[in-house]
């Protein structure tokens, strides 16, 4: 009775050992969720995937004969916009992608003589003050100039004490990160391009060709070590290897695309070999010599039996090799560098969403905000690419059944 | 069984969430000890920052030596020091003026409340000087480079930039010049430049600002192509004119200095070099913590070691 409820007792406590522990792992996970998503959630929005990192400035005047506008707005504002009837702008207070408080125009009647204005620029065509544009300052002759940095009301207050501006200075919005995400995509694309075929090759090798001695003994296991290698010492190899000699080879003048996703090629190698090898091994040796039995040469075998059936575990390789390109960021501020760029080329600066991320931390005062919104961009991507090659392979498989039943 | 621990697990559960809730409400509750010692945050010695902060409260040579310092203090970049005075109630740090924000407390200095109208009429005397320094003439990329820079300069000095200046919390000099009235002096503003690029680096914390003014300056100036790079106030002369440096990738047209140029530094003439803005530094204090202004003094003595605990001050 009494060795029954001893067992019990100790039962009990081994099972709120399991209990206890996935509840914390739990709760970690779901904290920093919360986390993420109750700093990031307020700038999701569509323009800051769609816009540009560089805002276009503008300088402009006003022409010469245009009339004040005396008009009434046309639409309904809200108590933060702060409306000028005598200029037919309406303007308020916002926080813009990168954090920082901006004057935003939210409307423009179309007689008023700032809907359309004067380039100061070298450009010739007038500009169009739209909505959505952040003003930086207005000056007046003999009169204080507004600054963006006191508000809407006190610049609506300004313009409705004047008759007549002398410049004003409006920009689009920036902070975008459309270019990152750009170089990401380009960097997945390019890093599975160089380090696929090398990795399941050398897969087929080491499982189908490889005698089973001490070289290839010691191959595996230097392989294995690489996995575990910290991704800045890849960065500091790409910086002294693959910079320069993309640097030679290309038009390119210092870190760059391409050298970035060698760099990420090489830190993917050792993963993709493993799950290819493995997913090898799984496959019945009785496929292979039903191969051989039937005529089949050991290349025709390797590659037209065995290959194939090998391929949702190469899919599980890619999918764990995206993930690792998408979330890298050490070794890339070494191979491609830390210059967030609109226009993506190969032989480029620019940087993926990761490295964004550290450049918006790194600002001062750090872009916290932007940065957990970025995190959930990203974990939003792993998620659709995850559920992507579920559905790929499951076609695959079922095509596969198709075929031999 | 099963159940009695689901339960358990459930009721763990919701007692870490609320303890998480609860912490962040009760910080703003509980007493100041004055008996506690004072913890010392600091920018590194390569900061503009710790040199207008040090040389403003009288202990210069705390502005590139460590070990003048009171034992364990720490170092901290701007960010670190203003999201840790926001948590650490017995510390004390410094901050530029354009990053005080309303989780810290800016104490006066002798007297002066850290305003940016206290500053523009030099009452507030705990500040530092924003500098501009250029390559040698005819050192440059280009001609049109050289002309760009210079029209920057000129520019610098104009109502507008100081707008711009303003604008980004730093204090202007003061103008009474536009841009309009000297533009016609600068002929390489009138034609397209967007395939030009000019380099500008230098100081970090001056870099919000001279991104703000070349964003203003572009389209002034045919929309030149304005490259950031700012890695410290000592890259200001090393990039530009340092004959080791200047000519390497790294090298840059116009670089900052968010103190006054020293030593090598001042041997670059006169016509190189030159002031932009002033910027106020603020030493800061935890909301919690009841002292509401220093002196040079109290502050000398809190980072020199004099001082230990809060009680010191108040004393």
């Amino acid at each position: 009775m009494s060795k029954n409820k001893k067992r019990k007792a100790s039962d009990f406590v081994l099972n709120s050992i399991t209990y206890l522990s996935s509840t914390v792992s739990l709760i970690t996970l779901l904290g920093i969720l919360i986390f993420i998503f109750g700093q990031g959630f307020k700038l999701l929005n569509v323009d800051l995937l769609v816009e540009n990192f560089e805002s276009q400035g503008y300088v402009a005047d006003l022409y010469d004969n245009v009339r004040l506008c005396n008009c009434e707005p046309t639409i309904e504002f809200d108590e933060n916009t702060y409306y000028s009837p005598k200029w037919g702008v309406a303007l308020s207070d916002t926080t813009d992608l990168l954090g920082r408080t901006v004057v935003k125009v939210e409307f423009v009647d179309k007689d008023s003589p700032l809907y359309k204005v004067r380039d100061k620029g070298i450009g010739n065509d007038p500009i169009e003050l739209r909505d959505e544009y952040h003003i930086i300052r207005i000056a007046f002759d003999e009169y204080p100039t507004a600054l963006s940095r006191y508000g809407s009301e006190n610049m609506i207050n300004y313009l409705e004490a004047n008759d007549s501006l002398r410049e004003i200075e409006f920009q689009t919005e920036g902070g975008g990160i459309r270019g990152s995400i750009i170089t990401t995509l380009y960097l997945i694309v390019l890093t599975l391009a160089f380090a696929l075929p090398i990795g399941i090759a050398a897969a087929i090798y080491l499982n189908e060709y490889a005698p089973a001695n001490k070289v290839t003994k010691l191959m595996r296991s230097l392989i294995e070590t690489l996995t575990g290698v910290p991704s800045i010492i890849y960065g500091l190899m790409g910086l002294a290897v693959f910079v320069p000699l993309t640097v030679k080879l290309t038009s390119a003048t210092g870190g760059n695309l391409l050298s970035g996703a060698m760099t990420l090629a090489v830190i993917l190698l050792p993963i993709i070999i493993r799950t290819t090898e493995e997913s090898l091994k799984v496959i019945p040796d009785d496929y292979r010599q039903a191969s051989l039995a039937l005529g089949a040469s050991k290349t025709q075998t390797t590659f037209q039996i065995v290959l194939p059936s090998a391929v949702p575990g190469i899919m599980t390789a890619t999918l764990l090799a995206i993930g690792r390109i998408i979330g890298e960021s050490a070794a890339l501020v070494f191979a491609i560098g830390t210059a967030i760029k609109d226009e993506v080329s190969l032989t480029g600066k620019s940087t993926s969403l990761a490295v964004h991320i550290w450049a918006m931390m790194t600002d001062e005062p750090a872009n916290i905000e932007l940065s957990a919104t970025i995190a959930i961009i990203i974990m939003f991507i792993v998620v659709i690419l995850n559920i992507l090659i579920k559905i790929i392979s499951g076609r695959y498989m079922k095509r596969k059944m198709g075929v031999s039943s | 069984m099963k159940k009695i621990l689901s339960i358990l697990t459930m009721l763990l559960l919701g007692v870490s969430l609320i303890a998480c809730g609860e912490k962040t409400t009760t910080v703003s509750t509980s007493s100041f000890d004055e008996t506690k010692t004072i913890n010392v945050y600091t920018r590194d010695t390569t900061s503009g920052t710790r040199t207008g902060f040090m040389e403003g409260i009288g202990f210069a040579e705390a502005a590139t030596s460590d070990s003048v310092l009171v034992e364990g203090f720490l170092i901290k970049d701007n960010t670190g020091i203003l999201s840790t005075i926001g948590i650490d109630e017995y510390g004390i740090g410094y901050v530029s003026l354009s990053s005080v924000n309303n989780t810290i407390k800016g104490l006066s200095f002798n007297g002066v409340a850290p305003t940016e109208a206290n500053v523009i009429n030099d009452t507030y005397g705990l500040k530092r000087p924003f500098m501009w320094m250029l390559r040698a003439d005819g050192d440059y990329p280009s001609q049109d480079v050289e002309d760009i820079v210079n029209a920057f300069v000129a520019f610098l000095g104009t109502t507008d930039g100081g707008d711009i200046i303003n604008n980004q919390g730093a204090i202007a000099l003061p103008s009474t010049t536009t841009w309009d009235s000297i533009k016609a002096n600068h002929d390489v503003c009138i034609q397209d430049n967007s395939d030009i690029t000019v380099r500008f680096g230098g100081s970090d914390s001056i870099q919000k600002v001279a991104q703000a003014l070349t964003a203003a300056f572009m389209p002034k100036c045919g929309n030149f192509v304005a490259e950031h790079d700012h890695t410290g106030s000592s890259d200001a002369y090393k990039r530009t004119n340092d004959p080791a440096i200047k000519d390497t990738s790294v090298g840059k047209d116009v670089g900052f200095a968010s103190r006054n140029f020293r030593g090598a530094e001042l041997e670059v003439p006169a016509i190189q070099r030159g002031q932009l803005a002033w910027d106020a530094i603020v030493a800061i204090v935890n909301l919690n913590n009841p002292l509401t202004g220093v002196t040079a003094e109290d502050l000398k003595k809190m980072y020199d070691g004099t001082y230990t605990t809060w009680a010191d001050i108040q004393g």
